[in-house]
């Protein structure tokens, strides 16, 4: 699986989504399952799959489907 | 008077009372602009309040209660459905909330106005209605996730011992400044809202939410001393790492409002104590307005396991015990407000309770007086914050044709047992529209066949037995 696949499917996995719904509006509490519990298992998921380990602001600011791209390439990950 | 009166124009008036990133405002100011803004509302009167956590909302709330109308309270994102059901059950009088929002609300015969300098609206009734009782001060529903509209009638007294005692417990000092991190429609952060007035303190008045930077600026530039927490935030907390970024300048971690799993309680209490803070656990019930227990500051370590010990106006017992020890909790005091009400007559009803409360918890007291909490008692459960009947949900899955499906508490979640994997989505769509449940506090199982019991219902004691350790 290329970055961008399992980037995608960490998305899906953790809200229940189509690969419809990841796009530029997808972002913290733009749906019920992206809440803070969600944000956090979205957060764990990653940092997991990329054997990353986040600063606390990226953490608070992670961003949305599409900025979080940004933040990952912080940690060399690049999608 | 009402409750909130001396507490709002006997403290220092030039101490901050509400803070934001858009504004500060002292006692007097708040003092000012609530005297002008009551006249806006009758005494005796009833208002579906759809309390958001701004400072306009609080400032209205104020006004609301310094005219001694009666705030029914309800989340502000609360569905226009319930927002009708309560007014018609209810004959309010009044319903405030953002101004936008009563545009949608579809009444007959109303007049509406916006609350100047504010973005709130007030629709206005006219009708006659049934007068309410005197002592009556707030009406909060007791169970908001299946839109069950049964209310909870506190009354002045009651929020004024159990506040006052609450304040005497924590110690809190006018130098002190709470931040809402839960929303000010739920009857415990509302508490601290109330707890902070009668201190005399501040409040930050937020969303609350951890994973904004707002949240963390407001802490730092604010000085905050005391965050209010329930287990699902204290869980996040913890997991997330956030709890390190707490600052030092916090003198309480309160939590409420749910059991604390015992691993996330054991970090939480090793890091106050390595900060300096105090963690304080605490138990309580909208019935009592909300504080029944609260644990005293720097108890030991040994009691961590306990929710603390009755505020200083109450007791706790436990009845009908089958072994001596464990048994229902049950709480007298004067802070148990008046009883409950489900029509509009109800609310011209006096004191019910007598100053007993039957929690439906069961639990025991200990020989030093610290409470233990065990279990509910009924099919009621705690997810994330909100209480949950179980029945009532069943009962709605079914009445939308899921016929074969059963709902279990779970760790602080709902689990929902179900026969066919495709049920799922559906599962989530319905209570994701008809209730207030989170959606990460719903756990579906699917099982092969549902077991049954002798009367053609679910059998819920083999279910339990197929739940996961960790559910």
């Amino acid at each position: 699986m290329t970055n961008k696949e399992k980037y995608d499917a960490i998305f899906k996995e953790t809200f229940n989504l189509e690969s419809s719904q990841l796009n530029s509006d997808l972002e913290y509490q733009s749906i019920l399952e992206w809440d803070s519990v969600g944000h956090m298992s979205l957060i764990a998921a990653l940092e997991d799959e990329f054997d990353i380990s986040m600063e606390m602001d990226d953490v608070i600011e992670f961003g949305t489907y599409e900025t979080g791209i940004l933040t990952l390439a912080k940690y060399g990950i690049t999608i | 008077m009402s409750f909130i009166e001396k507490w709002l124009v006997e403290s220092d008036q030039s101490t901050p009372l509400l803070l934001s990133s858009d504004q500060t405002l002292s006692y007097g100011e708040v003092s000012s602009v609530t005297d002008q803004l009551k006249d806006f509302f009758h005494p005796c009167s009833i208002c579906v309040f759809l309390f958001d956590n701004t400072i306009p909302h609080v400032i209205v709330y104020l006004a609301m209660l310094r005219a001694r109308c009666t705030p029914l309270i309800v989340p502000a994102e609360s569905p226009e459905a319930s927002i009708v059901n309560y007014v018609e059950r209810y004959h309010a009088e009044y319903v405030v909330g953002i101004s936008e929002k009563l545009t949608r609300l579809n009444f007959a015969r109303y007049e509406s106005k916006a609350i100047s300098g504010t973005n709130l609206g007030c629709i206005r009734f006219h009708r006659e209605a049934l007068a309410v009782n005197d002592d009556l001060a707030l009406l909060i529903p007791t169970s908001g996730s299946t839109g069950d509209s049964k209310l909870v009638r506190l009354s002045h007294r009651s929020i004024r011992s159990c506040i006052t005692a609450t304040v005497s417990r924590l110690e809190i000092q006018p130098c002190d400044t709470a931040i809402t991190t839960l929303p000010l429609s739920y009857s415990y952060g509302l508490s601290v809202l109330h707890a902070q007035i009668c201190a005399g303190a501040s409040i930050v008045v937020g969303k609350g939410d951890l994973f904004s930077k707002d949240f963390w600026r407001d802490l730092d530039r604010f000085r905050v001393t005391i965050m209010p927490t329930v287990p699902k935030l204290l869980e996040i907390l913890v997991r997330s790492k956030l709890i390190s970024k707490l600052t030092c300048r916090l003198r309480l971690i309160l939590c409420a409002g749910g059991k604390l799993r015992e691993s996330i309680g054991e970090n939480v209490l090793q890091w106050s104590l390595a900060n300096k803070l105090c963690f304080v656990n605490m138990y309580g019930s909208t019935e009592a307005s909300p504080r029944m227990t609260i644990m005293p500051l720097n108890t030991p370590k040994s009691k961590s396991k306990s929710v603390g010990k009755p505020l200083d106006c109450g007791q706790i017992f436990v009845r009908s015990s089958q072994d001596g020890v464990s048994g229902e909790l049950v709480y007298r005091g004067p802070n148990v407000g008046l009883g409950y009400a489900e029509c509009r007559e109800d609310l011209y009803r006096g004191d019910e309770f007598g100053g007993e409360f039957a929690t439906g918890d069961y639990g025991f007291v200990d020989s030093d007086g610290f409470v233990y909490v065990e279990g509910r008692i009924k099919r009621l459960c705690k997810a994330h914050g909100v209480t949950v009947n179980l029945d009532h949900l069943t009962d709605l899955l079914m009445s939308k044709g899921l016929l074969d499906v059963a709902c279990l508490a779970g760790d602080d979640s709902v689990v929902v047992f179900h026969t066919n994997m495709s049920l799922k989505s559906e599962i989530l769509a319905i209570i994701k529209l008809e209730t207030s449940i989170a959606i990460s506090a719903i756990k579906p199982i699917e099982v092969d066949e549902m077991p049954m019991n002798q009367k053609g219902y679910p059998n819920l004691h083999i279910l339990k037995s197929l739940m996961p350790y960790e559910m």
